[in-house]
């Protein structure tokens, strides 16, 4: 990976929240090493996150110091400046009296300070603005990454539907079932023996209980597996072992992890190859 | 930014060399500067105030010992101070002592784990945190289940309910973003000393 994609990555960050596996960390190590660009900004991540974890800081109760002191063999040496001290308080300089000059020194020094002020907010407005792009852009670039993935999937999906090898084997609800409607179907391709199943309609099966496809093959029933009907882009088809001859297809709700034979009471949806 | 990093380096430079000749300057002014967060990171993973402190003291106790194995070349003393304080608290969590006392402790005692960056938590630096509070609550709630919480990548991405890619992606933007916020931030704070200073 570049230089640059691999920062963009998120990885150094990853890194410096102690996510990573000791290999991946190695390997922030030895890049960081070679690549002085990495360097620096692994520790300007560093430096941002250290502010960020000073800035929620919670003072420890008092006496913490002073057991530590106490732990490290300085005794009570320092036990009076526990938890007393401010980080981060810059000592105020004593102020000047009187003499002409101080004043037009003063005055000099915060003239070229509001110059510098405005300077720098207009270079900061700037600077804004361009990490405010980059990180549009990196959603951006992010967004077309999934949209692409999400196309190739759909294409494929698509490539099965338009195959005039591919028979559409429709289920219908039936039994109990029947008054809900529900279908599902099978994709049955004899040609290069495959198939796929199509959950459609089928509703969330209940709690501890998941569909089990069945093809029918003279007469007895032959198992073709368990699947769940959470039904995205990833699963609109889902590819089903092939069974050579079947004259029928059907779901039944089993318990979680199917069955052996099927619980025919059970059977939601049914459909003849013609 | 460069300026200020070196600056931030030089004085982390002094402090380490400080700690690597034993002087107990280095322990005071390290506790003075970083025992708070350290706490805050320890808390939330313990979650009891009189454990957090005992962990806090050996935390620092293992940081004076340890020092002379910190190597600048590998990252900044906070980051290898923040996982020694991150590993005792864990492997306190892990020990028979903790877990016999967690079952018979009512569950006032401890810290909640919900605790949002938004509410109520004590301050250490609040000039630091107002700038720091202007970050997007996506991204607070990004760092605070990956670090604060402790969460791995996919339990994260679980909790949030989003993609696991996600999760690695938003941690850049989170700190990107975060360090867009300190970098507007810093000119305006010396300025203002030196203003005050007449």
């Amino acid at each position: 990976m570049k230089t640059n994609e691999y920062i963009e990555s998120g990885i150094l960050e990853l890194y410096v929240f102690g996510k990573l596996t000791p290999a991946e960390e190695q390997e922030v190590v030895a890049r960081a090493a070679q690549d002085p660009a990495i360097q620096q900004e692994l520790s300007r991540i560093e430096i941002a996150f250290e502010q960020y974890a000073l800035a929620y800081g919670i003072p420890p109760p008092p006496g913490t110091l002073a057991g530590i002191l106490r732990e490290t063999g300085f005794g009570s040496g320092g036990a009076a400046t526990d938890g007393v001290t401010t980080p981060g308080a810059a000592p105020v300089p004593p102020s000047n009296s009187g003499s002409w000059w101080s004043y037009l020194f003063a005055g000099l020094l915060i003239a070229s300070a509001v110059g510098a002020y405005f300077y720098n907010n207009e270079l900061n407005e700037r600077e804004g603005e361009l990490t405010e792009r980059t990180e549009q852009l990196a959603t951006l670039q992010n967004d077309c990454d999934e949209v692409r993935a999400e196309n190739a999937r759909l294409e494929s999906t698509l490539s099965v539907f338009r195959n005039t090898d591919y028979s559409n084997i429709k289920m219908n609800a039936t039994g109990k079932y029947e008054e809900n409607a529900y279908i599902a179907s099978v994709f049955y391709n004899p040609n290069d023996r495959t198939a796929y199943l199509d959950p459609l309609s089928l509703p969330q099966p209940p709690t501890g209980k998941q569909y089990q496809l069945w093809a029918i093959v003279n007469g007895a029933p032959v198992d073709m597996g368990v699947f769940d009907t959470q039904i995205n882009t990833d699963t609109l088809l889902q590819q089903v072992p092939y069974i050579a001859e079947a004259q029928a297809f059907a779901v039944t709700i089993e318990d979680e992890g199917g069955v052996e034979s099927p619980t025919l009471e059970e059977m939601i949806v049914v459909g003849n190859v013609s | 930014m460069s300026d200020s990093t070196t600056t931030m380096q030089a004085g982390e430079e002094q402090l380490v060399s400080l700690l690597q000749s034993r002087n107990d300057k280095g322990l005071i002014l390290l506790y003075e500067n970083y025992s708070a967060a350290l706490y805050h990171i320890v808390l939330r993973i313990v979650r009891r105030e009189e454990t957090a402190q005992e962990v806090l003291q050996d935390t620092f106790v293992k940081i004076w010992k340890q020092s002379a194995t910190y190597d600048a070349g590998k990252g900044r003393l906070f980051t290898w101070m923040s996982r020694i304080a991150k590993n005792t608290a864990i492997d306190k969590t892990r020990s028979k002592n903790f877990k016999a006392s967690a079952k018979t402790d009512s569950m006032e005692n401890f810290v909640s784990d919900n605790t949002t960056f938004s509410t109520d938590l004590r301050l250490g630096d609040s000039g630091l945190r107002r700038v720091v509070g202007q970050l997007d609550e996506k991204y607070h709630e990004i760092i605070d289940y990956l670090y604060f919480k402790d969460f791995t990548q996919s339990e994260t991405s679980k909790a949030l309910g989003i993609p696991l890619g996600t999760v690695k992606s938003r941690s850049r933007l989170a700190l990107k973003a975060l360090r867009a916020l300190l970098q507007n931030e810093q000119f305006t704070l010396p300025l203002f000393f030196i203003l005050s200073g007449f």
